[in-house]
């Protein structure tokens, strides 16, 4: 009879665990990364002769009720969308200081320029059309250095986020080593540490936006990280990264403290370095052709002409400037407006014809097999081209994102319902239980009563 | 709450659209409309420029018609003078009076065709800052020329330029000899009182009437031409800017529609959360 006290001890012992894990899980419902977990029972019984007796209940184990294959994937798409967004961002940056909507882009800087030679060869006399033709061709000179300050401050900013993203990786690697250890000593003693798991999952979270990496579990419960195949969170120990930078030759290498390189493609990180070592300067090498075009076909046609002043020939560009940075009018015509040669023939005030060639020079193919203000549209375009590829990129990571995340909720969410109605299965198993001592007291109590 | 947020900010993007009018302003917007239309907007700017070109060409070219006509017509008087003074019935002084008369004709003739635009010379070919006639009594029928042989132009479309007027040189160029040389002669044989020589000149002056209104109406088919083109470019741009605008401007009957869809389906998606979230076993409890 002393088995029927077992029992109901066991099922409150029993009950109580149950109430206490699904009261946890209700309190946490909204905490971030938490995992709900389940009590796992099972009865315990013993063959007795000729038949087999119940012993109660026992619990044994609790289960935190999460997939982690889910979880990988997740992150894998993570990194995608992290690397994505960051992306965007830079060629939001991009496209803003090279394409507006207020008409004074690059490529109408080149064209009223044009328009001015245009205007010259019809009035090469008219010191009023110089004037403006000297204003235009400052605007455009002021146009292109302010395309590539901007895209020097935009990789400059990329810079500095790449070295913020770093700080923050080194971080939650240090974090990540803190919680393995607190994870392996909970796996060796047999109780598994639910909380630092979770925390880990948060910051798996936290990193898959920031850098691509491969996961692992170890034996001992430990998690290791490799970033491009390179090993920098181990069992018990986390590496640090530094950036090593040649701002010169636009290189990022990031580098171990144990001395070994390591290449990320992806997340935030990945995203900064592509765009320091290859997206901005690519964008910034075709403005300086821009330029450096301008300078060259501008100054061919024009030094074998002449002005109104005198029989000197001239450059209209000064030839030592040909970067988009300083590129600029040259001193003579910037000095006295005369000198700008519209005439093929000296002393011949009403000849137009080297600013007819220069405003013909709008319509051949001098750049890139395109003409002139057509390479500037399709160069102040791409970064807005990227952009939209890109953000519809996003949109399938997006909703790709999302239908896992709410996979990974129904796993391992916390369904308040769900937890209630066992709340209150639990209370029902613990007044069960207790009836049945309050019974075997009873029972005791006309036992002990016979007995007087 | 995903789709609540992506409806939100779908119905921002309408709104902007229908507030400024333009679906794509920026490259990101419309890659393809953005790039296509500023090609289309530099084809604009470039005939805007050649239609300013055309505008001054017309301008000059009309004051340089004006003066030939004149000229003209200062050569009808002068061979109206002559033939008074072929007539056997004039004497001396009256072909004095008339030679004056010529010599004063002619500066009045130097005079027209020295006309500027701005500080251009018409006349001058393309040696336009001088004066093309001096009247200085040493060249060619006392009129010396300045002028080169380069006629001025204007760019009108791509590779095509149309000259806005002709050069004195041109001008002078009559199948008689140089213009101020034979009204020069002219003058000369009415003072030497000469009527068969000014009978014999008769042939001159109407060559040279002949040769202004060749040039003068070889100017005006330019004018005219210029005026045509002025026109295409005016219809093609509105062809263009039609263009333009469907590529990038707001279609408003669908920019309205569109909002009327987004707003119902952001409107559902917040009642169907705040529902879902009402319904909770807590109230029950």
């Amino acid at each position: 009879m002393k088995t029927l006290f077992e029992i109901s001890k066991s099922g409150l012992r029993a009950a109580e665990r149950s109430l206490s894990v699904t009261s946890n899980n209700i309190i946490n419902a909204d905490t971030p990364g938490y995992t709900r977990q389940r009590v796992d029972k099972e009865s315990v019984g013993m063959r007795m002769t000729g038949f087999h007796a119940g012993l109660g209940v026992n619990i044994t184990s609790i289960t935190r009720m999460r997939n982690d294959m889910t979880d990988v994937v997740l992150n894998e798409k993570r990194q995608d969308m992290g690397f994505l967004q960051e992306k965007s961002q830079i060629f939001d940056q991009l496209e803003a200081s090279m394409a507006s909507d207020s008409g004074g882009d690059l490529d109408v800087r080149i064209g009223r320029v044009f328009d001015m030679f245009s205007s010259l060869s019809s009035d090469p006399q008219d010191m009023s059309v110089r004037n403006s033709l000297l204003t235009e061709a400052d605007q455009l000179t002021s146009k292109l250095s302010d395309i590539s300050r901007n895209i020097d401050r935009t990789s400059n900013l990329v810079q500095d986020s790449a070295n913020s993203t770093i700080e923050n990786i080194n971080q939650i690697l240090q974090d990540l080593d803190t919680l393995n250890s607190a994870i392996t000593k909970g796996e060796s003693s047999g109780k598994p540490d639910h909380a630092s798991l979770d925390m880990q999952v948060k910051k798996l979270e936290k990193l898959s936006g920031l850098v691509d990496f491969e996961s692992q579990v170890t034996e001992k419960g430990a998690l290791q990280l490799r970033v491009g195949g390179v090993l920098v969170l181990d069992e018990d120990k986390a590496s640090t990264m530094r950036a090593e930078i040649d701002d010169v030759n636009k290189t990022f290498n990031l580098r171990l403290d144990s001395g070994k390189l390591v290449e990320s493609t992806g997340g935030k990180l990945g995203a900064d370095i592509e765009m320091y070592e290859n997206g901005i300067p690519e964008l910034k090498e075709r403005l300086d052709e821009v330029a450096s075009t301008l300078v060259d076909e501008f100054n061919t046609i024009h030094s074998q002409g002449y002005g109104l002043e005198d029989g000197n020939t001239r450059n209209f560009f000064d030839p030592s400037f040909t970067d988009a940075s300083n590129i600029k009018v040259s001193d003579d015509i910037r000095a006295n407006v005369g000198h700008i040669a519209a005439s093929s023939a000296d002393g011949e005030a009403g000849n137009g014809e080297i600013a007819g060639q220069l405003a013909d020079l709008r319509n051949e193919n001098v750049i890139g097999g395109r003409k002139l203000v057509d390479y500037s549209v399709d160069l102040i375009s791409t970064p807005g081209r990227n952009l939209s590829e890109i953000r519809s990129g996003m949109e399938v990571r997006d909703s790709e994102i999302s239908m896992l995340t709410a996979q990974q909720e129904r796993e391992a969410g916390v369904n308040v319902d769900e937890e209630l109605s066992m709340m209150i299965q639990y209370q029902n198993a613990y007044q069960g239980a207790a009836r049945v001592m309050s019974a075997a007291q009873q029972m005791y109590d006309t036992l002990i009563g016979l007995t007087r | 709450m995903r789709d609540v947020n992506r409806n939100r900010s779908e119905l921002a993007s309408v709104q902007s659209d229908l507030s400024s009018g333009k679906r794509v302003r920026i490259p990101s917007q419309g890659p393809t409309e953005f790039e296509r239309s500023r090609i289309i907007e530099e084809n604009i700017r470039k005939e805007e420029q050649y239609q300013s070109n055309i505008s001054g060409g017309l301008r000059q070219g009309r004051m340089a018609q004006e003066a030939l006509d004149e000229t003209t017509d200062r050569l009808i008087d002068i061979k109206r003078i002559l033939t008074q003074g072929a007539n056997g019935s004039a004497d001396a002084d009256v072909r004095t009076n008339m030679a004056d008369e010529v010599a004063g004709i002619r500066d009045s003739m130097v005079f027209t065709l020295n006309q500027s635009y701005g500080d251009r010379y018409l006349f001058a070919g393309t040696n336009s800052d001088e004066e093309p006639f001096v009247n200085d009594g040493v060249g060619p029928g006392g009129v010396t020329n300045n002028s080169n042989n380069t006629p001025p132009q204007v760019t009108v479309a791509d590779g095509v330029k149309l000259d806005i007027s002709i050069t004195g040189t041109e001008l002078r160029d009559t199948d008689s000899g140089d213009l101020f040389e034979v009204i020069g002669n002219i003058e000369q044989a009415l003072r030497n009182n000469d009527a068969d020589a000014l009978s014999g000149m008769i042939d001159g002056i109407d060559d040279s009437i002949e040769h202004v209104t060749t040039v003068t109406s070889r100017l005006g088919n330019n004018i005219n031409r210029m005026g045509y083109v002025f026109e295409q470019y005016e219809s093609t741009r509105i062809s263009q800017q039609s263009d333009v605008s469907e590529m990038v401007d707001t279609d408003y009957a669908e920019a309205f529609s569109e909002m009327q869809r987004i707003q119902v389906a952001f409107d559902s998606a917040m009642a169907v959360h705040s529902k879902m979230f009402g319904n909770s076993l807590l109230n029950y409890l």
